[in-house]
């Protein structure tokens, strides 16, 4: 597995979450909550297997939970992908 | 000869036997559990079943807990929630999050025949629950609690509850805790019972915490892990509790099969009109798929742990929705007799009034839908479009499960699911010679049925993916279900066929439950495949006379 560039990964999320949110991506902070743009603890699951198939790592929603920024969440996939 | 629960219950008929169906619906009436049969339940150790060998209990397959106590609800539902499947549904948690010492208090409480209660809900919130209030906050080395509780079975009575409280301020998934709380924690008060329209002996009711202090040791699990916990235990609950419900519809359909036997009507039997042949025939088809259901969700949870999630949520909904269905169908066949509080067929309208609430506890219809919606997208991508080859002990409770293991039940599935794909291994083979013509054809359409579902779900519009999800989406999660029911009914079908059963391993009773699967699918209605209608009422009479129970396991019964 070819190690992933945590800021490729932030921009991916950026991405996601705006895309999840229906909102732009430049209006997404990746410092903050997740809460805060309405994703529900139920979006968790989707964006936990949107991961999976873009980084080929597992991962459970409590983990999404435990990483409720994107920062967070590009910090552990980056981890996880070395 | 019956054996284990249903012999310490005997014969329901038998007005001189304390737990006969007069004596439940009496008590029913004045709104009180039946103490003969709560007395008969202690007898056996009912809680026994609830707690794992190692502590001491009889806990082995979910699939095998559900057959060892499913005598109790085809008699009265509400003596089997209110004495013993609440304190299930508390010590799952503990079984799962608890530390040794917690597990072995559980324990110990639930085998000298004391109960547990499960304080999660809040009437305000409902399902919703990672937005409940009721909050708890550490101070020195003590938690303070403070809230209300609403809704809780046997809340006053039980010796301790498992309860989930706030314990960050905004909430959110890693924003509550559960505890472990003795029910003799001082401050604590108890609301006044609320009455409900079913289950009238289950005891309902409230708790208020002002302020009141219980020792750090009662966290049950992790701070923060509330939600995680509950969303895992409830996948055992959500499998188990349909199990159950086929118990009570199983007495459904044999009293309305007594009562269509007895009955003339324009010079015949009710048994001999078309109409009630038909609608007996549906019933009874529904409740061996609800069954198989039932018992693929169960057996899932050993076999198929990182699945549960979206199995379990599918069969909570599918199975209440299939047995509330039948059991109205065949409230017109009783007629104006379904409404009496009193006679022979008075259990069939007790049991009518209980049913949903097997379907609203603990995870509503919406709630196991919303739980599906969300896997769906990735659902899409991985799995459904390929033939799939689930375990064959899936399908065959003698076959031999693995201990069920609380960690590996997962939040969500992440787009894996091994048992619908077997629709599409099911057609890929010859399916008109290895099933036979019409359920081969069924089997087919339910494939394109799944494909074309694969499709539509890869484009839910993200706000769509949660509670935002409009009729669409839920009806797609709806057809999950029923492909699921299908899968599940191809699945016990084919293991039953193996073993050489002469009923379960006969095409006509998968040809008339895949037609019924589909029409709902199709939201159609459609009369049950030529020669089915007759073969199905035969095996019907023939249990109804035998005193053989009509679920899979057509085992005695004295119901």
């Amino acid at each position: 597995m070819p190690t992933v560039d945590r800021a490729t990964v932030t921009a991916w999320l950026i991405e996601r979450v705006a895309f999840y949110v229906e909102r732009e991506p430049a209006d997404i902070d990746p410092t903050k909550h997740l809460a805060m743009y309405g994703m529900d603890s139920l979006y968790a699951l989707g964006l936990a297997g949107d991961v999976e198939d873009e980084y080929g790592i597992d991962l459970d929603a409590a983990i999404v939970w435990d990483h409720p920024t994107i920062e967070a969440i590009a910090a552990y996939v980056a981890t996880e992908s070395e | 000869m019956p054996s284990g629960l249903e012999a310490v219950l005997g014969d329901s008929r038998d007005d001189g036997n304390p737990v006969s169906y007069e004596e439940i619906v009496r008590a029913d009436e004045r709104g009180e559990l039946l103490a003969a049969g709560e007395d008969a339940l202690t007898s056996w150790a009912f809680n026994a079943e609830f707690v794992p060998p190692h502590l001491g209990g009889r806990l082995r397959a979910a699939d095998e807990l559900v057959r060892r106590i499913r005598p109790v609800f085809r008699r009265d539902i509400g003596l089997g929630l209110g004495y013993g499947v609440t304190s299930l549904m508390a010590a799952v948690n503990v079984w799962s999050a608890g530390t040794q010492q917690q597990q072995r208090r559980a324990a110990e409480l639930l085998l000298r025949g004391d109960r547990l209660a499960v304080a999660y809900h809040e009437l305000a919130h409902g399902n919703d629950f990672s937005r409940n209030e009721f909050e708890a906050r550490w101070e020195d080395e003590q938690v303070r609690l403070s809230g209300t509780k609403e809704l809780i079975n046997n809340v006053a009575c039980a010796a301790a509850f498992v309860l989930f409280a706030r314990t960050e301020q905004g909430g959110g998934p890693r924003g509550h805790s559960l505890f472990l709380v003795e029910n003799d924690t001082a401050g604590l008060v108890h609301l006044p019972r609320t009455q409900t329209s079913g289950v009238r002996g289950v005891q309902l009711g409230g708790l208020l915490a002002r302020d009141c202090a219980v020792p750090a040791g009662a966290l049950l699990g992790d701070r923060g892990q509330g939600v995680e916990t509950a969303l895992r235990s409830f996948q055992v609950t959500r499998a188990v509790l349909p199990g159950l419900a086929v118990g009570a519809v199983d007495t459904a359909l044999r009293t309305v099969v007594r009562f269509a036997a007895s009955r003339r009507l324009y010079g015949a039997t009710v048994l001999d009109l078309p109409h009630s042949q038909e609608v007996l025939a549906g019933a009874f088809v529904d409740l061996l798929v609800a069954d198989a259901l039932a018992t693929v969700a169960c057996r899932g949870l050993h076999l198929l742990p990182e699945q549960a999630s979206l199995h379990a949520a599918a069969t909570k909904y599918l199975v209440a929705r299939l047995l509330t269905d039948a059991v109205e169908d065949l409230a017109v066949i009783l007629g104006a007799r379904y409404y009496l509080r009193e006679g022979p067929g008075s259990i069939f309208g007790k049991h009518l009034r209980d049913l949903p609430v097997i379907s609203l506890g603990h995870a509503g219809e919406t709630a196991c839908l919303l739980a599906i919606i969300a896997q769906l997208p990735a659902l899409s991508r991985r799995a459904w479009q390929e033939p799939a080859t689930p375990p064959p002990a899936l399908f065959d409770p003698a076959a031999a499960l693995p201990e069920l293991t609380f960690t590996r039940l997962a939040l969500s599935s992440a787009g894996r699911d091994d048992v619908t794909g077997l629709l599409h291994s099911a057609a890929e083979h010859r399916p008109e010679a290895d099933i036979g013509p019409k359920p081969g054809a069924l089997v087919v359409s339910l494939g394109d049925h799944l494909r074309a579902l694969a499709e539509r779900a890869s484009a839910i519009p993200p706000l769509r993916r949660g509670p935002l999800a409009d009729a669409e989406t839920f009806a797609l999660a709806e057809n999950y279900a029923l492909l699921l029911g299908a899968a599940a009914a191809v699945g016990v079908w084919r293991a039953r066929r193996t073993r050489g059963d002469t009923f379960l391993g006969d095409p006509r009773w998968l040809t008339a439950a895949l037609a019924r699967l589909h029409a709902r699918l199709t939201r159609t209605t459609a009369p049950l495949p030529g020669g089915t209608v007759e073969w199905l009422l035969r095996e019907l009479v023939c249990r109804e006379r035998d005193g053989l129970s009509l679920d899979l396991s057509r085992t005695p019964v004295l119901t």
